[in-house]
């Protein structure tokens, strides 16, 4: 970091940096529930998430770059999600996985459920399905690979910045009108 | 027989010939020999890397990386890129200075010790008379990086994983050495590319069946590796970075390039162990035991080559170095990991018992021959 | 000690395990390109058939994720006939469904009353925004294209029984068609004829050759061109063919005295008619069906309409006294009208189209009895897959449809015999 995201670099340097960024993505597992074990499922031999660069060896979240947050996230739980995201160096990217993460889901009523991991961190790609299969997992990371590569970090540290919560701001595409 | 060298009484002297050393100059064979130390510092490990990552995954019915680069070949790559972009944490509480050098008091000491490995005829930077021992020896400070960092982090995991590393690395330090001593005493040198020497020309007693110290030492063998597991702290020895325990070990609080060149010294200290195993048992870049390289005279026929022989000295030690990252990365899929006193418990009771064996054996043979 | 192998053959036995591993082919499906094979309903995204809806609200209502949002309006529907009462009915205005909150239970999908609602087992539509996981109902009427056929029967499973019988009368059926063909040329020679005899032959051909199955294979290279799924652009072709087909067949058939059948059609059968007041109108009894009516209602309306129309054909009857022309052809005519003139309305009911044509045939169809509803119209369940129909609705259709043929082909043994 430190210039990096301080000064637009060249497209090449660029290109390549964000090549690094794409295939490298070490993945912090918040597993809460249900949904973990689609995640492990990815991970593990049939679906191996490995191949697109997504190492889960990331055994703290210093390391990490990527989070995943499946499962439901509780109010209980939610300041310890929020703190481990503070504790991943930047950039990272979280991809919220699975209906609970996303807004509540079926817990959406619920009296102690938070409803949606981003109500307490930014979230990159959201996945539907409860749960996902595995491979919907693998389009999302593909679809935040696509986002990798075509982003500059430079202004995704400005949005950052500037509103620390949501991405929606600039770049990220949102709907006109919502429920 | 052990043959006193005129140069043995002093030590940290250069005994062979490399091939950087070109000409007179001092300039062009030091930058030859940098682009050489970093080349296998760099490049080598990432090949290692690369090899676990696809070892691993096949011995777990995965692929293991397939989109980055060809058959994700450039996946370290990417890793080293990414790295370089991460943000630099520090914690509060850390001391920042001794945080900040640990990665490099780590590192340095792996960098050192490729000075002197050989892995072809006249391709090392240096040939000391001390070879074996300097090794040995500059190994160890890595362990003081690795503790420092584990203090300096200010979090009772690291500390935990840095203590854990030392006492680690103080319990296999010994049958290490004693097992590495046990090779110097058969080959009466010290000098690395000496031993690669001895064993070329080293015959069965009373026969001219040339063999590797593989065979006569085999119980030596077993236990350098063991150790040079443990000192490495691959798993099934990985207590020091136990994730299940200890979040990272000392490498917990560790981000962005920092935390690259932890994961650097573990590679390159594969590549390292890797070496120097290949040098000590393997027979260096001798192909198989009595064939001569093509293209080279000299002791064993694996001296004094052509280019083409450089080539294939070269080929051939990276081969057995790739071979023994393989075995570690066989062991590291298959067992689990040991519990802290079952490892000091080996250490202690199974391996420096044995590696004094192992000393008085060779002795005895030695003398007796 | 449980074990008795000697101290680290165990760790051999571990290093084996894992090295024949490495010689083995790895499991890992390469997801991107090599696609998960799912079954047909597995619950991957909520397709919506949005000319199904009948914005009954049922599944909102039964939703636990309370996660579809309808919208609807009023519209006054001007009476059918003149003095009759205008109607009202629900239009759809939105209907989204948040899949962002969506628990994928299944419940709106079984609850839904007229097979709006159907699973697709796409998953891909992860979104950069969650707002975006709001499908309104354009989106979910493009899912449901991906909505794939039912699957098929297991290799080496025997067909239920009713479809073996519906294809063993078909091809008894078939057997009658080429007699009837035969005497019809018979009679054609013996009498002036006309065109009747190359008529039949040519009517007979729908009912052999449109099977689903084919496939357009113009309409499937344009698809898979557009970068359609190959699941998704084989389930169309198969539908484009069926459409083409029947549409090629229905042009050489008008060509060649269509219109000369459909003049044939009314004239009246000379069979035996039993007037009991317990049998029921077919013809208007589909008709009330397919207008939304209960079965209780279009049972009694019904009766009293074959009541009515009996009499007045029996009066009809009367008069017209003796000398019928041929009888057999044009009855056969109308067994192979009646699939080709339901072709074009692909989203209406199968029993619309059959009164427009086969009216006065249709009349006497109430009079005989059928036994054994469980067969089914192999052809009309074929071609109702094809069109993408659900398997449960095209297995009723083709019940209906098979009881209607099997009365018509008993009226038509009548009449020859
Ligand atoms: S979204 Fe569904 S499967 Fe995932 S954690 Fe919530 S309840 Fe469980
Ligand atoms: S599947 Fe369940 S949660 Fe989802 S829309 Fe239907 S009824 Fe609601
Ligand atoms: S239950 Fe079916 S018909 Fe009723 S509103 Fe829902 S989708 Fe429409």
């Amino acid at each position: 970091m430190g210039v990096m995201d301080q000064i637009e670099l060249p497209t090449p340097i660029k290109y390549v940096f964000n090549w690094g960024r794409k295939y490298s993505l070490w993945c912090f597992n918040f597993g809460l529930a249900c949904c973990a074990i689609e995640f492990i499922a990815a991970s593990a031999a049939r679906h191996d998430f490995i191949r697109h660069g997504v190492i889960p060896f990331a055994h703290g979240p210093r390391q990490a770059d990527l989070l995943v947050v499946s499962g439901t996230l509780t109010d209980k739980m939610a300041p310890a999600v929020k703190r481990l995201y503070e504790q991943m160096p930047e950039p990272k990217y979280v991809i919220s996985f699975g209906s609970c993460a996303n807004c509540g889901g079926p817990y959406w009523d619920s009296y102690s459920v938070t409803k949606g991991v981003d109500q307490v961190i930014p979230v990159d790609v959201y996945v539907p399905g409860c749960p996902p299969r595995p491979e919907a997992l693998l389009e999302s990371i593909m679809r935040l690979q696509d986002l990798i590569q075509g982003e500059s970090l430079k202004e995704r540290m400005e949005r950052r910045r500037r509103d620390p919560i949501t991405l929606a701001a600039a770049g990220v595409p949102e709907r006109e009108s919502t429920t | 027989m052990i043959e006193l060298t005129s140069a043995s009484a002093t030590a940290f002297v250069a005994q062979a010939v490399s091939v950087f050393d070109v000409g007179d100059g001092f300039v062009v064979p030091l930058l030859l020999k940098l682009v050489f130390i970093l080349a296998m510092f760099f490049v080598v490990p990432i090949l290692g890397g690369y090899l676990e990552h696809k070892v691993m995954g096949r011995m777990q019915d995965r692929r293991g990386p397939v989109e980055a680069g060809p058959f994700g070949s450039l996946q370290l790559v990417a890793d080293g890129i990414k790295f370089i972009q991460k943000e630099d944490v520090i914690p509060r509480a850390a001391d920042p200075w001794v945080f900040a050098m640990a990665p490099g008091v780590a590192l340095v000491p792996v960098l050192l010790v490729l000075l002197v490995i050989p892995i072809g005829p006249g391709v090392f930077a240096l040939d000391l008379e001390l070879g074996l021992f300097y090794a040995l020896a500059i190994s160890s400070i890595s362990t003081l990086g690795i503790l420092m960092g584990g203090w300096a982090s200010a979090n009772k995991f690291s500390l935990l994983g840095g203590l854990r590393a030392a006492g680690q690395l103080i319990a296999y330090e010994l049958p290490l050495i004693l097992a590495a001593a046990a090779v110097a005493l058969q080959a009466g040198t010290l000098s690395l590319v000496g031993i690669v020497e001895a064993q070329a020309t080293f015959l069965i007693p009373g026969t001219d069946i040339n063999l590797w110290y593989l065979f006569p030492q085999l119980l030596g063998f077993g236990i350098f590796f063991l150790a040079a597991m443990a000192e490495l702290a691959r798993p099934p020895f990985d207590m020091p970075i136990a994730d299940s325990e200890l979040v990272f070990g000392y490498m917990t609080e560790y981000t962005g390039i920092k935390f690259a060149m932890f994961l650097l010294t573990e590679y390159a200290g594969m590549i390292v162990m890797g070496g120097l195993i290949a040098v000590l048992y393997l027979g260096g870049w001798q192909l198989l035991p009595g064939v001569p390289l093509p293209g080279c005279e000299g002791a064993g026929g694996i001296f004094d080559c052509g280019w083409q022989g450089q080539l294939l000295g070269v080929a051939v030690t990276l081969g057995k170095m790739m071979l023994i990252v393989f075995l570690f990365v066989w062991a590291r899929v298959t067992y689990p990991r040991l519990r802290e006193d079952q490892l000091q418990r080996m250490a202690w009771l199974v391996l420096v018992p044995l590696a004094l064996l192992n000393l008085a054996v060779i002795t005895v043979a030695k003398v007796v021959f | 000690m449980a074990t008795t192998s000697p101290p680290g053959v165990g760790l051999l036995k571990g290093l084996a395990v894992t090295i024949k591993h490495v010689f083995s082919r790895p499991s890992t499906q390469m997801y991107p390109k090599e696609r998960p094979d799912l079954p047909p309903r597995s619950r991957g995204v909520i397709a919506l058939m949005e000319e199904n809806c009948t914005v009954c609200m049922l599944c909102a209502r039964e939703c636990p994720d309370w996660c579809i949002y309808i919208d609807s309006h009023k519209e006054t529907v001007p009476p059918a006939k003149e003095g009759g009462r205008a109607r009202t009915r629900n239009v759809l205005d939105r209907f989204a469904i948040d899949f962002a909150l969506c628990m994928y239970c299944g419940i709106c999908v079984e609850v839904c009353p007229f097979d709006a609602l159907w699973w697709s087992p796409e998953f891909e539509y992860s979104e950069y925004s969650m707002g975006l996981l709001l499908h309104e109902k354009d989106k979910l009427r493009e899912w449901a294209d991906t909505v794939p056929p039912p699957p098929p029967l297991e290799e080496g499973a025997l067909p239920p029984a009713e479809v073996a019988d519906a294809i063993e009368k078909a091809a008894k059926q078939r057997e009658l068609a080429a007699a009837e063909e035969a005497e019809a040329a018979v009679q054609a020679e013996a009498t002036t004829g006309a065109a009747a005899a190359p008529a039949a032959g040519k009517k007979a051909e729908p009912e052999i050759e449109v099977t689903a199955g084919q496939i357009d294979q113009e309409t499937f290279d344009k698809l898979i061109a557009e970068g359609k799924s190959e699941r998704i652009a084989r389930s169309k072709a198969k539908a484009a063919w069926v459409k083409k087909e029947k549409a090629r067949l229905k042009a050489e058939m008008e060509a060649s005295g269509g219109g000369e059948a459909a003049a044939e059609a009314p004239a009246p059968k000379p069979a035996e008619v039993h007037v009991e007041a317990g049998q029921i109108d077919q013809e208007t009894y589909d008709q009330l069906i397919a207008e939304g009516k209960t079965e209780r209602m279009a049972r009694a309306k019904a009766k009293a309409a074959y009541v009515k129309k009996e009499k007045a054909r029996l009066r009809a009857e009367q008069a017209a006294a003796a000398a019928t022309p041929a009888a057999g052809t044009p009855a056969t005519a109308e067994t192979a009208e009646a699939p080709a003139a339901e072709a074009p309305a692909s989203g209406a009911p199968a029993t619309d189209a059959a009164p427009a044509s086969g009216a006065p045939a249709a009349k006497r169809l109430g009079d005989v009895h059928v036994e054994g509803t469980g067969e089914i119209d192999q052809e009309t369940f074929d071609r109702l897959i094809a069109e993408g129909k659900s398997e449960r609705i095209a297995r009723s259709k083709a019940k209906a449809a098979w009881v209607k043929k099997r009365k018509q082909e008993l009226l038509d043994q009548e009449g020859d015999a």
